[in-house]
């Protein structure tokens, strides 16, 4: 079956490579469609609780994607005529950015920020700097001491020192083009910003903006990644053809996965780069083993037509199995609820698939038409080196060496194991994880971090089964203990409801005596101090705290940042109170705003680590199993998947890389990654052995074929992969030392550890061929 | 046969085994670790409307929602006292580090003898309408008064065991209490007005003031010397007994909540971080800068420990020229 199947790949030549190439084409012309952008929605998993409330009244609370301003001054205050002006431009600038929702602009010199007067006709509010800006300095020292005593706006609005003032803006989700409010909001900080005033932003859709503003940085690294694989493939296997046809797998792959992406209508996420480079490392690993199976079969005498067949014969089970297994751990990634993980799946698994046609039966077709095998083209024989490291790992696993690499392999996987459990799921270090630490976005965040409650922000609903619960006052003392339970935590710099609105007011009633700072005893005081701070507002103005109805409020808290610790802490403090207090006639409802969408994500991400790993081992464990027809076979290869595993989890444990939605994709796909180059080693040893029955031979053979293209692919890999290192992006150069990490150590592990496995443990399926397997079954059975 | 099929069954086994634990593996809930932050003693929300300090080691400070603080070393370390209330607790006086009173919302009166391990609640009989207390303070003769909403005035003999309603009925709040020589109590309250009385309480005489704004506080020194602030500022003073009183050039326009003798010196604060230090001798004010931290208002102080102990929106120590706010910073 596979001989006829490979007499006709060959014969049929033309035709094969005229249906692979023309194909290509089309899906070529395809694959410029694709569009390259983040969709926010795609970041969140879909049918999570805390995801449908977000959704339900982000409107109103502030969802996800705030922006914050802030406006500092060196010298003095920003109680100066000149920078007040500043705030007020900015904030009416930010009218005009791209999707941002006008009701949800606020900032000193929007009419949402109020001073609450008390007079002879009782409570007045009024904006404290809207429409006009104070138009001397006595009207200035008034707003100062408006400022000063308004809880609300002090330490919120204006810092505590006087020097920082900030501006929020809430974007309508549906409507945001990243690239157009980065531009635009960019563009009002570069006109505000002048000697001794310095503005800061940070929020989602500025982040996701620097990592669109990097793309053509993160195009060009990728650009130079290829010439230093076929840099580094031409100086390791000396032909062109040797590096040429790999590279051309690649391009093959991409050019179907892409043009697929855009037929399926996926859109492809800038930060997802990383995996169409994870997954052209695969293609162009697989093209090299089948070069260099091609070349030893040539080496054996054989002509060029009788090389192509055999490389491709001999290789086309643990190739089609390696394919098979990496696709199968790919799709996996699709059990996770989020539809970037789920679009990432599909693409991913479909570009690992088309190895099986652009390398598996592309790469020994073409090598057919090679005329002058023998001849290389780099003058150095650089294989001479290889070929003595390869011996040396032969000389290790053959012998006592075997049951050493057997006890150190353990010895690392039991240390890096140990660490692996203690990755952060979520982001690991404040400020975000896609940028260096020293990076604009990451200083703005951090100062504006230090000077304010903190800029990332949650909602917890309160939700009335009647009106005018919000006004009850069992509800309401609820309430505040719940905030002052959550401002517990030192991440959390404070938090606002409702709550907050009415104590003032009372003061104010009160001739400005604190100790009247605090909600009346009974619905009717609280409405009528609700009532007094509407007055002469516009409806909406209590949007952000309650609905019309005071049905429905909201109790918003101000991180002052989104690691996965401080998320996992707050959300479970939280339930922890909501189940010891109940509300009366209502109800809780988590969480809206970033930390809610993150903390849905990441609990997401924690529940479907250990699924994923699993499912994917279940998939390894089939497919081998299958392949080889050996439970032992389906067993042998999961110590290689789990040490690769543990070793990488202790990575990124010991660098602070959090397992979030941007890093487990990488981390998901790494999961079947280390597994085919075992099968290749392992399929040469058992090839080598059925043929002349000695197994040092069939170690030291499989691993100078199968390990030079182990070697090769992985140098070649490896050190392209760390240019990585040099993006603008840190989560780029970051998951360029896990993938140069990942490939190391599958590298690593099948040129000893697979090798030495084979010689301890002289597992039955690489000894028997499948006939002897089944007089195995009768013999074994009359004993 | 037989034989045969036994075969195939135990082949089967451990596939079966893999597959299955597997399987179950991916259906495992993983429980999240339990997390655990350690629960503020002095918390953001807090809010401290007194402070007392009965000796040279301890803090005793009383506040919103019936939380009630000590400290034992110098505000070195604090902790909760269990109070049998929730209702906002507005004043403390102090006998001694052993006995006190706490007075607050709701009539809500507290006692302890013995440092505050236990707080007995006694509701205070305040009448019909009147349901705010604000401030307790301790006479010379070691009774100690209460003032509340709705012109009450309280006394207790017996250490807050039990109180009388000494006066009560008019439209004007008391906000605080203070005792002139030989036995004389007064009271400061809204619009400008205070009153005294010489008998006990039995009988109060309004005093004329020169304000028609709410006074918040009011003290006097052991030469009859007395000084009462209010809103905006405004500041009078008495060098008779509190019997008659004339405005003090205030250098804020600030409310001003609380007053306290120290030493020859007044203490006064308010609201936007006010800290006043007044010399009647030379006739002089300086108003201390509590920096960014500690703009925020206060409505107790007192000295001791060497420095001077605010409550308010934060609890501190203002200690040679710099604060040490107790308790979450930001």
């Amino acid at each position: 079956m596979l001989d006829k199947f490979v007499d006709f790949c060959v014969h049929r030549r033309w035709v094969v490579v005229g249906v692979l190439f023309g194909l290509t084409a089309i899906m070529a012309g395809f694959s410029t469609q694709v569009s390259i952008k983040t969709v926010f929605q795609d970041l969140l998993p879909v049918d999570h609780p805390y995801i449908s409330t977000n959704d339900e009244y982000k409107e109103t609370f502030g969802g996800s994607n705030i922006v914050s301003v802030m406006v500092t001054v060196e010298e003095g205050d920003i109680f100066r005529r000149e920078i007040l002006e500043k705030i007020q431009s900015i904030t009416q600038a930010m009218d005009y950015v791209p999707a941002a929702s006008q009701y949800q602009i606020i900032s000193l010199a929007s009419r949402k920020l109020k001073d609450i007067k008390a007079s002879t006709y009782g409570i007045e509010t009024e904006p404290m700097m809207f429409p006009d800006l104070p138009a001397n300095d006595r009207e200035i020292e008034e707003l100062r001491q408006a400022v000063l005593s308004n809880p609300l706006v002090y330490g919120r609005y204006v810092s505590l020192d006087q020097k920082s003032a900030l501006i929020t803006v809430d974007f309508i989700d549906r409507l945001i083009d990243y690239e157009k409010i980065f531009a635009s909001i960019q563009s009002i900080v570069a006109e505000h910003e002048s000697p001794g005033v310095s503005v800061r932003v940070v929020g989602e859709p500025i982040l996701t903006g620097w990592v669109i503003h990097f793309l053509p940085e993160t195009l060009q690294i990728f650009g130079w990644t290829v010439a230093a694989m076929a840099f580094v493939l031409f100086v390791t296997v000396r032909t062109f053809r040797g590096v040429l046809l790999p590279l051309l797998s690649g391009a093959m792959s991409g050019a179907w996965a892409l043009g697929m992406a855009a037929l399926l209508g996926i859109n492809f996420d800038p930060l997802i780069i990383v995996i169409a480079f994870l997954v052209s490392a695969r293609v162009i690993s697989h093209a090299v083993q089948l070069s260099t199976a091609f070349d030893d079969e040539i080496a054996r005498g054989l002509n060029t037509i009788e090389a192509s067949k055999a490389s491709m014969k001999a290789l086309f089970r643990p190739g089609m199995l390696g394919v098979a297994t990496d696709t199968a751990a790919v799709m996996v990634v699709y059990a996770m609820p989020m539809p970037l993980l789920q679009k990432t799946a599909v693409i991913g698994s479909i570009w690992v698939s088309t190895i099986a046609f652009s390398a598996i039966i592309l790469t020994p077709v073409l090598l057919s038409w090679v005329r002058r095998p023998e001849q290389v083209a780099f003058p150095i024989n650089t294989g001479v080196f290889i070929e003595k490291l390869l011996n040396r790992c032969a000389d290790i696993v053959i012998g006592k060496g075997s049951m050493v690499i057997l006890v150190l392999a353990m010895l690392v996987f039991l240390v890096s194991g140990y660490f692996a459990f203690n990755v952060t799921v979520g982001d690991a270090n404040p400020g975000s994880p896609l940028l260096w630490s020293d990076s604009r976005y990451n200083e703005d965040a951090d100062a504006i971090n230090q000077a304010f409650q903190g800029s990332d922000r949650m909602f917890v609903v309160v939700e009335g089964k009647e009106g005018d619960v919000l006004k009850q006052p069992s509800v309401l003392r609820n309430m505040e203990n719940f905030q002052r339970s959550l401002e517990n935590q030192p991440e959390i710099g404070g938090t606002v409801s409702l709550v907050d609105l009415i104590g003032p007011v009372n003061v104010s009633l009160h001739e400005g005596n604190t100790r009247f700072d605090e909600f009346g005893t009974d619905p009717n005081i609280n409405g009528e101090l609700i009532y007094m701070y509407l007055q002469g507002s516009d409806p909406g103005d209590i949007d952000r705290f309650s609905d019309v109805n005071y049905q429905v409020g909201a109790i918003t808290a101000f991180f002052r940042d989104h690691k996965g610790e401080t998320i996992r802490t707050a959300i479970s403090r939280i339930k922890e109170y909501i189940a010891n207090n109940p509300l009366e006639n209502a109800e809780y409802k988590l969480a809206g705003g970033l930390i809610g969408v993150l903390a849905a994500v990441n609990e997401e991400i924690f529940r479907g680590q250990i699924e994923s790993i699993s499912l994917a081992l279940l998939v390894l464990f089939s497919l081998a199993a299958f392949a080889y027809r050996s439970t032992v076979a389906g067993l042998f290869f999961i110590p290689l998947v789990l040490m690769s595993n543990a070793v990488t989890f202790a990575f990124m444990y010991w660098q602070d890389i959090g397992m979030n939605i941007n890093t487990l994709p990488v981390a998901a796909l790494g999961i079947g990654l280390g597994v085919d180059y075992a099968f290749y080693i392992v399929d040469g040893i058992r090839e080598r052995y059925l043929e002349n029955k000695n197994l040092n031979a069939a170690l030291r053979g499989s691993l100078l074929t199968a390990g030079r293209g182990v070697l090769v692919t992985g140098a070649t890999m490896i050190l392209s992969v760390l240019l990585w290192y040099t993006s603008s992006l840190r989560f780029q150069a970051e998951m360029g030392l896990l993938i140069a990490l990942w490939l190391s150590v599958s590298a690593i592990s099948s040129l000893l550890l697979i090798p030495a496995m084979v010689y301890v443990f002289k597992p039955d399926f690489v000894f028997e061929s499948e006939d002897e397997k089944s007089e195995g079954v009768q013999s074994g059975a009359s004993v | 046969m037989a034989a045969k099929q036994g075969f195939r069954i135990k082949s089967l086994v451990p596939p079966v085994v893999v597959v299955a634990a597997l399987g179950w593996l991916s259906t495992v809930d993983v429980e999240l670790p339990d997390v655990f932050v350690a629960e503020q003693i002095i918390e953001l929300r807090d809010r401290f409307y007194d402070v007392a300090i009965p000796d040279d080691q301890v803090v005793w400070a009383v506040g919103k929602n019936g939380k009630i603080v000590r400290s034992d070393d110098r505000g070195e370390t604090f902790r909760v006292q269990p109070t049998p209330t929730i209702n906002h607790l507005h004043s403390i006086a102090a006998w001694d580090t052993q006995t006190a009173v706490v007075i607050g919302n709701e009539g809500e009166t507290l006692h302890t003898a013995d440092g505050g391990a236990s707080w007995q609640s006694v509701p205070a009989p305040l009448g019909d309408f009147a349901k705010k207390m604000f401030r307790a303070e301790i006479a010379p003769d070691g009774r100690v008064w209460a003032t509340a909403e709705y012109g009450s005035i309280l006394s207790s003999t017996d250490k807050g065991e039990t109180w009388t309603l000494v006066s009560g009925g008019d439209d004007v709040a008391w906000n605080d209490v203070a005792f002139a020589r030989e036995g004389r109590v007064c009271v400061a309250g809204e619009f400008g007005q205070i009153s005294c009385s010489d008998d006990q309480g039995e009988t109060w005489v309004a005093k004329e003031t020169p304000l028609d704004s709410s006074l918040m506080a009011i003290a006097f020194n052991e030469s009859g010397h007395g000084l009462a602030a209010g809103v905006d500022g405004h500041v009078i003073s008495s060098s008779d007994d509190g019997e008659t009183w004339v405005v003090v050039k205030s250098p804020t326009t600030k409310h001003l909540y609380g007053i306290a003798q120290n030493g020859n010196e007044w203490l006064a604060v308010g609201e936007k971080g006010a800290l006043l230090l007044f010399d009647p001798v030379k006739d002089q004010w300086i108003e201390e800068n509590l920096g960014s931290r500690g703009n925020v208002w206060y409505s107790g102080v007192q000295p001791g420990h060497g420095g001077i102990y605010l409550s308010g929106q934060k609890l501190a120590l203002w200690k040679d020229g710099a604060l040490k706010l107790f308790g979450r910073l930001k």
